[in-house]
C-alpha cells in the first residue's frame, strides 16, 4: 500500500460522526439501547477511544478494524495486554463503531486514515496506538494506586492486571479504574523494549476460536434483530443493465411476502423469512434492459487488450536505461504474453447486511470491511442524517477485498426505509453473488527480455493493459497517470533485480466489468509477470532460478534470504518432484515460494509448498503461518480453476459448479517458516502469500513439462 | 410437524418442502448452520442426520421424519466441546470461521463410521469449501481427534 492509494481512498469520502457502540455478540440487546454517541456499556471506564476497565478489572479493547480471519480480534488485544500487564484471557474486545476516533493511517507517507480493513496494514499501522493506549492507561493505574498508597510511582509495578506496592500492597484494576481515568493524561510514556515482551512474539490461543468452532458466533448473516423481515436482491444480469418493467404479483402471491421493491436497476423482494424471499424471488420474470454492453463475452475481453496492447505504446511508469538498445546487445532475447483473468472473491459468507430505520436514526449490522463507507451508503440511502447513523460491525466470513465494497448496504438502505421500525435483514442468494462482485482485472502483459553473452538477464520490458481499479475512485485521466497507477502496476514498478535495462508500461482497458481490490490487488498479477518472465530469462541463460535470483537480488538482502530460506527447506536442486520458484515483497513484507509438482500426461498434481516470510517483528507467529497457509491456498484456487466468464455482457458462473475453488483433497501441505532476526520493520501479513503462488506455480509446470505455460487458470491446460 | 434437533423434539410449522437448513437458521433459530451456496455443493450447511453427513441446504425438511438431526450447537456434552471440536480449538483451525460448523460436522460423520481415517479417507469425506484455506489444519485436528478417539473418546 502506498501513497498513492491512501491518497485516492481518501476522496469522496465524507465526515463520519461518532455513534454509539455495538455490542458484538448481541445486536438484539444493542437495538434496544438509545445510547448517547460514544458512551460506555454498564459500569466500564473509558480510558479514551481505545480500551476501557470494568470494575472487575476485564479490559475492553475496541478493535478499529474488522476480523476476517486474519486475526486482528487477537493480535490487537495482544498490543494492549503486553503494554498493561494483564493477561489476555481477561481482555475483551469489540468492534468500533464507525467513527472519526477509529479511523487508522495508511503508513508512514501520507496522511490519509480510514476506517477500512484493508492493504494489510491493520496490525502493523494500529500497533503504535494500541500499544501506547495500553502504556497509558497503565500509567494512570499506577498513579491513582500512588496516590491512595501515599507512595511514589516508581516503587510501584504492575503485574496480572494489577498494581502492587512493597509490603504485598496490591490494588486490581477495576478498583482503580474510576481514580485513574480522572487523572491528567500523561505525555510521553515509554513503551516497553522489545526485551521486556512476554506476550508479543508468542502464539497464544486465539481470542475468536471457540465461539467459531463451538458455532456460536455471529456472522452478517446471523444478525437477529426482534420483528425482522427478510430481503433477497436481483439486479440487472448484464453491466449497464436496467430494469425495465417487473410484474409483481407471483412474488405477492407467495404466503409469506410482504413486498417488492423496484429500483432503477434491481428489486427486492421482501418476506417473513430468507427462504420465503429466495423463492419468491424465482417466482418473477423480471424484463430487463440489457443496456450498452449486452455484446460482452470471454472472447470480446481478450480481444481488446489484445488490441489495445497493439494500439498503444503505453505510459511509461518506469524507465531504467534504454530497453531497445540493451535487446539490441544482447546475445539473445525472448517475447511472451501472459494472459490473466478476472477473479471473483468468492467469500463463503454471501453478501449480507442487516438494517432498521427508526424516526430519525438508521442502523445497519453488517460484516463490513469498510466501516467508513458504510456509515455514508446508510446516510446516503436512507437520507437519515449522518449523525444519526450507526454501523455495527459483525465477524465476517472471508472478506479478501469484497467487504471494501459497500453496495450491499445502500441496497438494504433503500429496502428498509420503507419499514419504519422494522429490521430488513438482507441476504444476496450465491448466484447474486457471483454475478454482482467488483472482480480482480484481467491483466495481459507483454514482456521482451535479453540476455548477455555469459547468460545474464540485463533487460526487462513490460507493457500491461488492464482496468485500474483507481478508476472506480478518480476519473479515468487522473487515474491512469502518475501515482494512482500504482494500483496497477505495485509489485511490477519495484521490481528489486539488477537487470540495467527495465521499462513498464500501462495500457488502459475500456471494459465494463466492475472492479475492486482482490487480495493483494496489482499485486496479484503484477508477481506473474514479474516472476514468471525472471524465471524464463534465467532459463534463457542457463541460469538456476534460485541461483540465477540471487545474483541479480544483490541491491535486496531481504528478498535474498527469504528465498534461501524457502529453497533450503524445500529442499531445491534434491531430490523429487519438479520445482517453481518466486519471490516478492507486498504489504511491507517479504515472500519466496517454493512449489513442487507432478505432471503424468495432462493430468497435474500440486505436491507441495513451501514458504518463507519475512514481516518484521511478529506479533503472534502462529497467526501469521496461518496467513501464509491459507494465502498460498487461496492463491493456489485461484491459479487453479478461477477465471470468470462472460455471456451477454454479464458474468456467466453462478455458482460453485461454474467456478470451482480449491477442495481439501487437492490441497497440499504448506511449510511455512518465518526468517528469524528480521532487519525489516512491522510489515502486513494478510494478503503477502498470494502474489508469489501462482508464479512459483507455472515455473515448476515450465520445470516439469519443459513448456512454459502463460495464462491462467491452469484448469484450461491440465487436468487439475 | 415435529423434529428431533440437537436431542430435543420441536414443533415446527413450515411447508414441507422447506429445506431443512431453513427451518433450522429460522424456524428454531439454529444460525450456527450457515447458508453457503444453496445447492449442497460448499457444505457450509452441514448437519449429522442421524451420523450421517447431510447438505441441508438441498434436504426438504419433510424428508427429516424421526431421525435426529445434530447440529453444530449439538455436539457439546456438559458443556464441553467434542472431541472433534477440541482438536479443532488446539490445532487453531478457524480463520474467518463461516465454513468451520459444516467442517466439524463432516469430520464427525467421518469418525463415527471410520475412527481411524487414512489421508486418503479425509480426502474422500472432506468436501466441504474453505476460502481461507485452512484444509492442512483440517486434515491435522481429524488425524488428532482420531488419536483421542483412540485413547478412548467418544466420537
Amino acid at each position: 500500500m502506498t501513497l498513492t492509494r491512501r491518497a485516492l481512498l481518501g476522496q469522496g469520502l465524507g465526515l463520519c460522526l461518532l455513534v454509539a457502540l455495538p455490542a458484538a455478540a448481541s445486536p438484539a440487546a444493542d437495538a434496544r439501547e438509545d445510547r448517547p454517541p460514544g458512551e460506555p456499556v454498564d459500569e466500564e471506564v473509558p480510558f479514551g477511544a481505545w480500551l476501557r476497565v470494568a470494575p472487575d478489572g476485564a479490559v475492553t479493547v475496541m478493535l478499529a478494524a474488522t476480523e476476517l480471519g486474519q486475526g486482528v480480534m487477537t493480535a490487537l488485544p495482544m498490543l494492549v495486554a503486553e503494554e498493561l500487564d494483564i493477561p489476555l484471557d481477561r481482555v475483551r474486545v469489540r468492534f468500533a463503531p464507525a467513527a472519526r476516533a477509529y479511523r487508522f493511517s495508511f503508513g508512514e507517507e501520507g496522511p490519509i486514515r480510514m476506517q477500512l480493513t484493508g492493504g494489510s496494514r491493520s496490525v502493523a499501522q494500529l500497533s503504535e496506538p494500541m500499544r501506547r493506549a495500553g502504556a497509558t492507561a497503565r500509567a494512570l493505574l499506577v498513579a491513582a494506586a500512588a496516590r491512595r498508597w501515599g507512595l511514589p510511582a516508581g516503587r510501584l509495578h504492575t503485574a496480572e492486571g494489577a498494581v502492587h506496592g512493597p509490603g504485598g500492597r496490591r490494588l486490581g484494576y477495576g478498583e482503580l479504574a474510576a481514580e485513574a481515568a480522572a487523572l491528567p493524561v500523561p505525555r510521553g510514556v515509554r513503551l516497553k523494549p522489545p526485551s521486556r515482551w512476554k506476550l508479543l512474539g508468542t502464539s497464544p490461543p486465539r481470542l475468536d476460536t471457540p465461539a467459531k468452532v463451538l458455532g456460536t458466533a455471529v456472522f452478517g448473516i446471523d444478525a437477529r434483530l426482534p420483528d425482522q423481515l427478510a430481503a433477497t436482491v436481483r439486479a440487472a444480469p448484464s453491466f449497464g443493465g436496467r430494469l425495465r418493467a417487473l410484474d409483481p404479483a407471483p412474488a405477492l402471491a407467495v404466503p409469506g411476502v410482504e413486498d417488492v421493491v423496484v429500483e432503477d436497476t434491481w428489486f427486492a423482494v421482501v418476506a417473513r423469512d430468507t427462504w420465503t424471499a429466495f423463492r419468491a424471488a424465482r417466482a418473477l420474470r423480471p424484463d430487463w434492459e440489457p443496456g450498452p454492453h449486452a455484446g460482452l463475452d470471454t472472447k470480446t475481453v481478450e480481444d481488446h487488450l489484445a488490441a489495445r496492447l497493439d494500439a498503444d505504446r503505453g505510459f511509461r511508469v518506469r524507465g531504467d536505461g534504454d530497453l531497445d538498445r540493451a535487446l539490441a546487445r544482447a546475445a539473445r532475447t525472448l517475447e511472451a504474453e501472459y494472459r490473466l483473468p478476472y477473479l471473483h472473491h468468492a467469500t463463503l459468507e454471501p453478501m449480507n447486511a442487516t438494517a432498521l430505520v427508526d424516526g430519525d436514526r438508521a442502523e445497519v449490522w453488517v460484516p463490513t470491511q469498510n466501516q467508513q463507507q458504510s456509515l455514508t451508503a446508510l446516510h446516503r440511502a436512507t437520507g437519515v442524517p449522518r449523525s444519526r447513523c450507526r454501523v455495527h460491525t459483525t465477524l465476517a466470513g472471508g472478506g479478501f477485498g469484497r467487504r471494501a465494497e459497500v453496495d450491499v448496504v445502500e441496497q438494504v438502505g433503500r429496502v428498509t426505509r420503507r419499514f419504519p421500525g422494522r429490521p430488513v435483514a438482507l441476504v444476496w442468494t450465491r448466484e447474486e453473488d457471483f454475478t454482482h462482485g467488483f472482480y480482480r482485472p484481467a491483466v495481459t502483459a507483454r514482456l521482451r527480455g535479453g540476455v548477455d553473452a555469459s547468460g545474464r538477464p540485463i533487460a526487462y520490458g513490460v507493457h500491461l493493459c488492464g482496468t485500474n481499479i483507481a478508476e472506480r475512485y478518480v476519473p479515468p485521466a487522473l487515474a491512469n497517470r502518475g501515482p494512482f497507477l500504482n494500483f496497477v502496476v505495485e509489485g511490477l514498478a519495484e521490481l528489486p533485480y539488477a537487470l540495467g535495462a527495465v521499462e513498464v508500461r500501462f495500457t488502459r482497458a475500456e471494459l465494463p466489468v466492475p472492479v475492486g481490490s482482490w487480495r493483494s490487488v496489482g499485486n496479484s498479477h503484477n508477481a506473474v509477470f514479474k516472476e514468471c518472465f525472471i524465471d524464463e530469462l534465467l532459463a534463457l541463460g542457463g541460469r538456476d532460478p534460485v541461483e540465477g535470483r540471487l545474483e541479480l537480488l544483490r541491491d535486496a538482502p531481504d528478498h535474498a534470504r527469504v528465498l534461501r530460506l524457502a529453497a533450503e527447506t524445500a529442499g531445491w536442486g534434491g531430490p523429487g518432484g519438479a520445482r517453481g520458484v518466486a519471490v516478492h515483497a507486498s504489504f511491507g513484507s517479504v515472500v519466496a515460494t517454493v512449489v513442487e509438482v507432478s505432471v503424468e500426461d495432462d493430468r497435474l498434481r500440486v505436491e507441495r509448498i513451501t514458504a518463507a516470510a519475512d514481516c518484521g517483528p511478529v506479533v503472534h507467529p502462529d497467526i501469521v503461518r496461518q496467513q501464509v497457509e491459507g494465502g498460498s491456498l487461496f492463491a493456489l484456487s485461484a491459479a487453479l480453476h478461477g477465471g470468470l466468464e462472460f455471456r451477454d455482457g454479464g458474468v456467466a458462473q453462478d455458482n460453485f459448479h461454474a467456478y470451482p475453488v480449491l477442495r481439501l483433497a487437492r490441497a497440499p501441505a504448506v511449510d511455512v517458516r518465518l526468517v528469524r532476526g528480521s532487519r525489516r520493520s512491522r510489515g502486513g501479513v494478510g494478503e503477502i502469500a498470494v502474489p508469489p503462488l501462482a508464479p512459483a506455480l507455472l515455473n515448476a509446470v515450465r520445470a516439469a513439462t519443459g513448456r512454459a505455460v502463460r495464462s491462467l487458470p491452469l484448469s484450461r491446460h491440465f487436468t487439475v | 410437524m415435529r423434529l428431533l434437533v440437537d436431542g430435543e423434539w420441536r414443533a415446527v410449522e413450515v411447508e414441507p418442502e422447506r429445506p431443512l437448513l431453513w427451518v433450522l437458521r429460522d424456524a428454531l433459530g439454529l444460525t450456527g448452520t450457515k447458508y453457503g451456496c444453496g445447492i449442497g455443493l460448499c457444505g457450509a450447511c452441514t448437519v449429522l442426520v442421524g451420523d450421517e453427513a447431510v447438505r441441508s441446504c438441498a434436504l426438504p425438511v419433510s424428508a427429516v421424519g424421526d431421525r435426529p438431526v445434530t447440529t453444530v450447537a449439538g455436539l457439546a456434552r456438559d458443556g464441553e466441546p467434542s472431541v472433534v471440536q477440541q482438536a479443532w480449538i488446539d490445532l487453531e483451525v478457524p480463520q474467518c470461521g463461516y465454513c468451520q460448523p459444516g467442517q466439524v460436522l463432516a469430520a464427525t460423520a467421518l469418525l463415527r463410521r471410520n475412527p481411524a481415517p487414512t489421508d486418503a479417507d479425509i480426502d474422500r469425506a472432506m468436501t466441504n469449501l474453505c476460502r481461507c484455506g485452512t484444509y492442512g489444519r483440517i486434515r491435522a485436528a481429524i488425524h488428532l481427534a482420531a488419536r483421542r478417539i483412540a485413547d478412548g473418546a467418544r466420537p
